[in-house]
This record gives C-alpha cells, structure tokens and sequence, in this order.
C-alpha cells in the first residue's frame, strides 16, 4: 500500500510546484512566483535547502531515537527561536541532495533510528522538497512531520496517506502572544483547526513548549482546547524554552521547576494523555 | 569585547551557562551532543535508556513497560 503511496509523491511535488507559482502555502498568503526567484515570507523561492541531518536521542518516546532532517526557512518569526540564522537567511544553508540524504536515512536506521523526523524552519513552506525526498527514502519508513501547522488547509489533501506521525507544536494559546512572540495573525484558529484535521489523518503528538510566565495565557488555553477538542491525543509538556540574548516580547528567564510542575499538573487533572 | 550584538552563523557553537551552574547547549546539533557526553555523564544514562536491537529498531523504557 505504502509502495503505491510513494509512487505518487512526484505528482504530488508538482502539485505543489504549481502553487508556487503563487504561492499560497500558508496562511501569510504572500503570492510571489517562488520558482521565478522570488522569495516569500519565509525566505525561500523553490530551492529546498537542508541545514542539519542528525541522529536525536531526545524527541518523544514513542519516536526516539528520530532521523531528523532540518529544512531552512520559516513562516513563523519566534522571538526564542535557536535556530533562527537558518531560517532568516535560509540561503546560508545548502541546496538539498535527496539521494545522499536517501543514503542517509538508511545510516541512520541502522543506528537505531525508528522514525524519519521532517522539520526546520517550517517543513511545509518546502512541501515540494519533502515530497521529492519521500520518493526516494524507504516506504517503510516511519514519517514524522514536526510542524508548526501555520499552513493553509489545502495541504492535507496532498498530505494524506504520506505522513504517520504529526509532531504539532502548539504554541501560543491565544491571539495576542502569539502575534507578539511569533509575529503570526489567526494563529490560534489556523493552528487548531489543523490540528483537528491531522486527528483524521495519522497519530498526534501535540507539542507545547511551556513558557515562563505564559502558563494562564498560553499552557493552560492550549491544554484546555485539548482537553475538550481532542481529550485523547498525545500531550508532550517541552521544558526545554532557551531565552534570546535580548528579548524584547519573550521570556528572559528560563523556565523554573515549579511553573513546569503546575503546567503537567493541570494537564493531570485534566486527564489528558501525557507522554514524555 | 565588541559591543555589537554577535550574530549567530551556521555551525557556531553556543553554550550558555545558567546561574544555578547548568550548561546549556543552543540548537544542538550531533558534535555539540557528542560534547555534551564529555561535560554531562548523567547524558549517557539518558542515553542508555534506549536499547538498540539488531534489526535497527530501538526499545524505549516505555515499550518494556507495555
């Protein structure tokens, strides 16, 4: 079954070629001609570009340890970001190779790897790149696709039947930290709704990174629409919150035990699915 | 010192050591792991919680509990 998907992911990155045309990938709309040269928000035309593979021992359990490929460039501007250069001059990072990275996927499951692990940057601003790797990447692979799930609505018909793991991050709990922190408009109702609808599609790990001082505004909103949009999901409570150099909209401190107690004893109470 | 802020460029390193004297590694990648073995033991003890089965697949504590 999976060999047939796989046949398809080169229809599939046409596909998404044509909407790079003008490009409507995420909800910034931004309509530039990406295979013309021009660059969206997120800093990219059509050259997909990779900064990082490696073996991480540190994702969730159920997906540890995670093959991760790391694309370039990002629709989202978090303020706290620590991979930021990549994102903002995607351009410094190198043009893919999809058959050394094939290879490598091959490596890395012989060193133990159990899932293929997409991610950035935003993977789906690269969505055409993703499709051409996993036309040439193993089919019994277990894919994951850690994202941000800022995109338009009309991705997951293309996703479906590509992807078995949505790692979701799930941010901010509400419009305003998000416009803030992450310099997104509608996060919260894009960001849910995807949410939702990748439920239908594969497993869900809702990922939330618990900042100092946001656990009112942003923890307990996030676990509360859990709790009542998807009371069986995965939950993954991140403690893992770095502060930039100069925070201007973020945190400047790193998250205490304390606040992280009370964000996973909310989470308890609220008798979600909580996984390490 | 410069007083510029630094801009990060690929590849760069980044420690930062915290006020409770933990280290932290910013967007680690393999090499900074690697030396995160060589300050941090306990690293290897997280690390051992996975076994490596011949097939390639790994075991988790979670799957042993299962």
């Amino acid at each position: 079954m999976k060999r047939e998907i796989q046949k398809q992911a080169a229809a599939r990155a046409e596909i998404v070629r044509k909407i790079l045309n003008k490009c409507t990938l995420c909800p910034r709309q931004c309509k530039v001609n990406r295979t013309m040269g021009e660059k969206g928000y997120c800093g990219l035309d059509d050259t997909v570009r990779c900064f990082r593979e490696m073996l991480h021992w540190f994702e969730e359990s159920t997906i540890n340890p995670s093959h991760q490929i790391y694309f370039a460039g990002c629709n989202l501007k978090c303020e706290f970001c620590t991979v930021a250069e990549w994102n903002e001059k995607p351009e410094a990072a190198a043009k893919i190779d999809y058959k050394q990275i094939a290879l490598k996927t091959e490596e890395r499951r012989k060193q133990g790897a159990r899932a293929l692990n997409l991610l950035g940057g935003e993977p789906t601003v690269s969505m055409h790149g993703i499709f051409e790797l996993l036309g040439e990447v193993n089919p019994d692979l277990t894919v994951v696709l850690n994202s941000n799930m800022y995109f338009s609505e009309a991705l997951f018909a293309l996703l479906d039947g590509f992807i078995d793991v949505y790692l979701a991050d799930f941010k901010c709990g509400n419009n305003t930290c998000a416009k803030n922190m992450l310099q997104a408009d509608g996060y919260f109702q894009v960001v849910s709704d995807n949410i939702s609808a990748t439920t239908k599609q594969a497993d869900v790990i809702v990922r939330h990174l618990v900042l100092p001082g946001h656990l009112e505004c942003c923890t307990k909103e996030v676990l509360n629409w859990i709790s009542k949009t998807h009371p069986k999901v995965k939950v993954s409570l991140r403690r893992d919150y770095v502060p930039p150099v100069r925070p201007t909209a973020v945190p400047d401190e790193y998250l205490g035990e304390p606040e992280y107690n009370k964000a996973v004893n909310y989470a308890r109470n609220l008798g979600l699915n909580l996984i390490e | 010192m410069s007083l510029e802020k630094y801009i990060k460029r690929p590849g760069d390193l980044e420690i930062r050591i915290l006020a409770d004297g933990r280290l932290v590694f910013v967007g680690p990648d393999e090499d900074m792991l690697n030396l995160a073995k060589l300050f941090n033991p306990s690293y290897k003890i997280e690390e051992g919680k996975l076994e490596v089965k011949e097939d390639g697949r790994s075991k988790t504590e979670e799957d042993a509990d299962s």
